[in-house]
């Protein structure tokens, strides 16, 4: 006997929406649709709960109800309160076409505030470490062998290096999309620039090869998931358990 | 807005950024700086306190226009305005569950256990066929060496990845996992980290140019 | 005529001074009765209508006697110019007509004397000190030149002016001709070289036969003189020769010839006596022809106005008669002139317009079908400036009558534009009108192949489980251990149990399926160390799959929520939040998930305890910095995630490893952080089977080994899908490349 509990009516609902989604590679048909519109509205509705809840409620109203409260004419409620209230609510002024435009000091900071992580990111995470990792390509103790090293192991570390170092370049050079113009006015690379950016076009046709391989690797497994999820719903009903 | 108001905007994206792309220039100890420096590590860490509180208040904007739009679309009788009224349905009945009783309490979490998260792995799952198809049609539609290198490398990798036309125990399935890795890590890394030059070189360019207010993508 | 209102008893509008109301003879009122020609009393009966009505007068002084006018000179005598002055002017004076009943009633201009004294053989009177106007000065100083040539010719001294007449240049050769053709009714005006035969009447009574002196009765009421001018050649223009041609059907051709308009010349002037027009050619006593000023017949009766040729020759034409040219309105004339000739009866074909008229004629213009009736039936005109006058148009009948268009009038003269937009207007109608083509929604294309794929890796992956019975052993563990595993099992190793160790969960319910298994070797080596676990997500899902798989897989080791891990919750704001996080992580989360001290669920309504409890946790004690966790473990599916996280820690995390949990897709571009010389990720674990091999490193048995014969099935499945794609692909290609 199957006690119907919460937990095998979820799991049931949830093998249902399994078998509507998977009617797609037939065709495009209405259970689809529903289980794709039933999956927003509750996506949607939880994320905008957690917000709520998770960051919104503990910086805007926790401070005035939390013990002792909160002195909200000091100096120190003006930085934790009275300004993330005021920006709050001019941002929610972008919901009104009239007033959207007393929003845009919220905006432009948030957008400053990007862009300085993006640019503080990208250099110091990124750029450097790379570009240092690219140039340690050639150190000496990756191209000269090492003492006691294999000849085939020194090849195959050198070679390695020169390759990564390769691929790394003429992926760049792939990048950059300046040409000059020519005498008959047309705009072509230059024949060394050219032939680096095939170079690089074929080390990135392999990386998205591998990175398929990996997507489809992990699809595969997926696929295999949600079908042993059905086997244990079927095995539930079947065998009571 | 006349120009007053633009340059405040550009003013104040131009200087919260510029405070927070100091601190990454300038290694703080583990101890709190006092001085100016104090001054300025405090005020970064307010900004950008700020800046996360916004960001969830930038979603809650997007889920209005979301329950926006789609309220229109059941009031003017769009074709399929009954997707978007049982769209508003479910969006209400989990806001409510989840203001009133938590987005940890059991109720919600049931109907993430029961809708979102078997609804979403089902999605991934169409993805393996969806991505077969395209690797089968491949060749088929880019006939060159681009296509020919990429799809020769995804058969490698996943012949050298786990079992399948060759088996693990097979003695070649020690070549195809030393071509396997030598791609994965000789050839795609060249190639990823030209990408992820090439990547961060652009961010940087943008962010730049929003740090200069050369753009300005929050209006006037 | 102006729409002017006027009061009843008003005789000429006060505005524009058209008569309101038709002359009559004897000032009979238009309204009390139509007049009738017969009615209308002779001329010179009844008092004029206005006093200073000088026709009127004039025709009083036919009938009666004179009125002496004190301070006009003495009436010329015509009677004595009989044989000298002009005789159609003593016609004129002479008009039985009521209307030529006298003179005008101011005196008599000065420049008449001179035609008076002439008649009169006088010299004319000239007073001393009057006023001679230049061009009658001129007159007389050729006149004393010429009274000679006057007096051998024979004729009177008095006739001078009328010599002159006579003597007018003759008209270019065959141009008479042409304009008699042209106008038949012209014929009788134009000065002839030859003279008329021996005993026909002069020129001038041939031609103006009605303007001698007749019986002072005239029925026929002629209207005040009107200078038509051009308009005296127009058809329907009453006295217009023309007119007088088509409306003189029983007269004889000859008579028609000789016919001129009455109107120009129905001034009586007061002497001779009228006759009826029909009576012939009326003479008053000095001779001049009498020609009524209308020409109105209502008994049917045509007034013959015999016309004296001789008297017209001498007129002087105007130079445009003289360049006239046949028209073909000529051609119709000469026939009109055959038919005339030939018919004996009074039949008159229709007068042709002269040829300059002809051309004026509009080209598209109606052809009006309307018959104009003969002038006799007419009706007189009772209001307007055309009072009195018969053949005048009506406007009724030729505008609201809707008339049929001749054949040369359907006849269009089009541009070469117009014909192109009339083209391309035709065009456009006809697109309007076309049928437009039911667009077909194009078929869609039967998608085989995808169902052929669906239905072999569904056929794959629910086969596994039946490997037992087909006698099938699934696929062997894997046996080689990648180089990444090492390291990475020393770093879980080396963590130190008493900090807690943070997991990121920032990946979608969509890779769970994966990503469970993978993370699931790390988490349980972890577990199995009994590290505190602390979780977090940048996800607004993250929370709540953390707490699932954990739930899962601590059942094993007894680690529940709350003493072996503890959820910190959603973290907004994406890379921002990251490195807040990093620099202080108190800071950026503010509240926990399903934290347990709050009850496990939480209470209702708002509580800042609970949600702050979060920090006062035991496990989070010391938790200031990100570099006091023990290890950060990051759990993506993307590669943006990863990065994030490699860009923004590496400054504050200190010596604490960043362990990357990827799925197999993402390992290309997180890797270059790994194998750097200043690494960012300090381990890496990606795929199931890195897992798997990390799973049997440890000497674990976790879920990564249930699913392997799955994996395996899909795996070999979809290798064979692609390679025969592949192999197809060349074939193709081969192929069309031995066809090129």
């Amino acid at each position: 006997m199957v006690e119907f509990s919460l937990d095998l009516i979820g799991m049931l609902f949830g093998a249902l929406l399994t078998l509507m989604v998977f009617s797609y590679v037939i065709k495009d048909n209405v259970l689809f649709r529903i289980a794709m519109y039933l999956f927003i509205g509750v996506a949607s509705g939880y994320a905008g709960a957690i917000a709520v809840r998770n960051v919104i409620l503990p910086a805007l109203v926790d401070p005035l109800l939390g013990s002792g409260g909160l002195n909200v004419l000091g100096w120190e409620a003006l930085g934790t309160f009275l300004i993330p209230w005021v920006l709050a609510i001019l941002m929610t002024l972008k919901l009104s076409p009239r007033l959207a435009r007393f929003g845009s000091l919220p905006i432009a900071m948030l957008v400053g505030v990007g862009a300085a992580v993006v640019v503080g990111g990208g250099i110091t995470g990124t750029l450097i470490p790379q570009s240092l990792a690219a140039a340690d390509s050639l150190a000496p103790e990756n191209i000269f062998p090492a003492t006691g090293e294999p000849l085939s192991i020194w090849l195959e570390r050198a070679v390695s290096a020169l390759i990564v170092l390769l691929a790394t370049i003429s992926t760049l050079v792939y990048f950059r999309f300046a040409a000059q113009r020519d005498l008959t006015g047309s705009t072509r690379r230059s024949r060394l620039t050219a032939i680096l950016a095939y170079i690089g076009r074929v080390f990135i046709a392999v990386t998205f090869g591998v990175m398929y391989a990996g997507a489809l690797t992990a699809a595969i497994l997926i696929l295999g998931q949600r079908f042993e999820f059905l086997r244990q719903v079927i095995n539930t009903l079947i065998g009571g358990s | 807005m006349k120009i007053g108001a633009y340059m405040l905007w550009a003013a104040t994206a131009v200087g919260t950024g510029l405070i927070v792309l100091l601190g990454y220039f300038v290694q703080l100890d583990a101890a709190a700086p006092i001085g100016l420096l104090g001054t300025i590590f405090g005020l970064r860490l307010l900004i950008m306190r700020w800046a996360v509180l916004l960001a969830a208040v930038g979603l809650v904007l997007g889920l209005v226009n979301l329950f926006t739009v789609h309220w229109r679309k059941i009031s003017d009788q769009e074709r399929g305005w009954g997707y978007s009224a049982l769209l508003i349905l479910t969006f209400f009945i989990t806001l409510i569950l989840g203001l009133v009783f938590g987005p940890d309490s059991r109720v919600v979490l049931l109907l993430f256990n029961a809708i979102q998260l078997p609804v979403e792995a089902s999605l991934g799952a169409l993805l393996a066929i969806t991505l077969t198809l395209a690797g089968f049609r491949t060749l088929q539609r880019r006939r060159d060496l681009i296509g020919l290198a990429f799809i020769f490398t995804a058969l490698l990798v996943l012949i050298g990845s786990g079992p399948g036309i060759v088996p693990n125990a097979s003695p070649g399935f020690e070549l195809f996992s030393g071509l396997r890795n030598w791609l994965a890590q000789v050839a795609a890394a060249g190639g990823a980290r030209g990408v992820l030059l090439g990547v961060a070189l652009g961010s940087i360019l943008t962010g730049l140019r929003v740090l200069l207010a050369i753009d300005r993508p929050y209006g006037d | 005529m102006c729409s002017t209102l006027n009061p009843a008893e008003a005789e000429t509008c006060v505005s524009c001074g058209a008569r309101l109301k038709p002359l009559v003879a004897g000032g009979a009122h238009p309204e009390a009765e139509e007049p009738r020609f017969d009615d209308l009393p002779a001329g010179g009966e009844g008092e004029p209508d206005e006093p200073d009505d000088w026709l009127a007068r004039i025709r009083a002084g036919v009938s009666e006697e004179p009125e002496p006018e004190p301070e006009e000179p003495p009436a010329p005598t015509y009677s004595e110019t009989a044989t000298g002055s002009p005789e159609w002017l003593s016609g004129m004076r002479n008009a039985e007509d009521p209307y030529n009943q006298g003179g005008p009633d101011e005196a008599i201009p000065e420049w008449m004397d001179e035609f008076i004294a002439a008649g009169e053989g006088e010299e004319p009177k000239s007073e001393e000190g009057d006023d001679v106007p230049e061009w009658l000065a001129r007159v007389r100083a050729r006149k004393a030149f010429q009274p000679q040539e006057d007096s051998d010719s024979g004729e009177s001294v008095d006739d001078d002016w009328l010599n002159k007449l006579r003597s007018v240049p003759e008209p270019e050769e065959g141009a008479l001709e042409e304009l008699e053709q042209a106008e038949p009714g012209l014929e009788g005006l134009l000065p002839r070289e030859d003279q008329p035969a021996a005993g026909e009447p002069p020129v001038e009574e041939q031609i103006l036969p009605d303007l001698k002196p007749g019986a002072g009765q005239d029925p026929y009421p002629t209207p005040p003189a009107i200078d038509l001018g051009v308009l005296s050649d127009l058809p329907g223009v009453p006295g217009s020769p023309r007119a007088l041609g088509s409306q003189a059907e029983e007269q004889e051709p000859e008579a028609v010839a000789r016919r001129v308009s009455a109107s120009g010349f129905g001034i009586d002037w007061g002497e001779g006596e009228g006759k009826p027009p029909d009576e012939g050619v009326a003479e008053d006593e000095s001779g001049m022809p009498h020609v009524p000023a209308l020409v109105s017949d209502e008994s049917g009766e045509r007034p013959v106005v015999e016309i004296d040729e001789s008297s017209l020759a001498s007129i002087e034409l105007p130079a445009w008669l003289d360049n006239l040219t046949p028209q073909p309105g000529v051609e119709q004339a000469e026939e009109f002139e055959q038919e005339e000739g030939a018919v004996e009866e009074p039949d008159l074909a229709p007068a042709t317009l002269p040829s300059w008229l002809e051309a004026m004629r509009p080209v598209d213009t109606f052809r009006s079908e309307i018959e104009i009736v003969p002038e006799d039936v007419q009706a007189v005109e009772s209001v307007g400036p055309l009072a009195g006058l018969r053949g005048v148009l009506m406007a009724e009948p030729v505008v609201a009558i809707p008339r049929t268009s001749s054949a040369t009038a359907a006849r269009l003269e089009v541009t070469e534009r117009q014909y192109a937009q009339g083209e391309l207007l035709h065009r456009l109608i006809e697109e309007e009108q076309r049928e437009s083509m039911i667009m077909r929604r194009p078929s869609r294309p039967i998608p085989l192949a995808r169902w052929i794929i669906s239905f072999l890796m569904l056929l794959a992956v629910l086969l596994p489980p039946s490997f037992s019975r087909l006698g099938l052993h699934g696929f062997s563990h894997p046996v080689d251990i990648p180089r990444e595993l090492v390291p990475l099992q020393g770093l879980v190793n080396s963590v130190p149990t008493d900090r807690p160790a943070l997991i990121v969960f920032d990946y979608t319910p969509g890779y769970s399926g994966e990503l469970d298994n993978v993370a699931g070797a790390l988490i349980q080596h972890a577990l199995s160390r009994a590290i505190p676990l602390v979780t977090l997500s940048t996800r607004p899902t993250g929370p709540p799959l953390a707490e699932r798989l954990l739930s899962e897989l601590g059942a094993p080791y007894a680690a529940i929520n709350g003493q072996a891990y503890l959820h910190l919750g959603y973290l907004a704001g994406g890379p921002t939040a990251v490195q807040l996080f990093a620099i202080s992580p108190r800071d950026a989360v503010l509240t926990g998930f399903l934290v347990p001290e709050t009850g496990g669920e939480a209470a209702l309504g708002l509580g800042p305890q609970a949600r702050a409890a979060v920090w006062q946790h035991p496990l989070l004690s010391g938790i200031n910095r990100l570099s006091d966790f023990g290890m950060v473990v990051v759990i993506t599916s993307g590669t943006e995630t990863a990065r994030n996280w490699a860009e923004q820690t590496h400054p504050w995390i200190g010596d604490s490893p960043l362990v990357m949990v990827l799925t197999a897709g993402a390992e290309p571009l997180v890797r270059p952080y790994y194998e750097s010389t200043t690494p960012l990720v300090n381990g890496i674990l990606t795929g199931l089977p890195a897992a798997l091999a990390y799973e049997n490193l440890n000497g674990q048995q976790s879920s990564a080994g249930d699913v392997w014969n799955i994996f395996g099935i899909g795996m070999l499945t979809v290798e064979l899908i692609l390679l025969a794609g592949a192999l197809y692909g060349a074939a193709a290609w081969l192929l069309s490349l031995r066809k090129r």
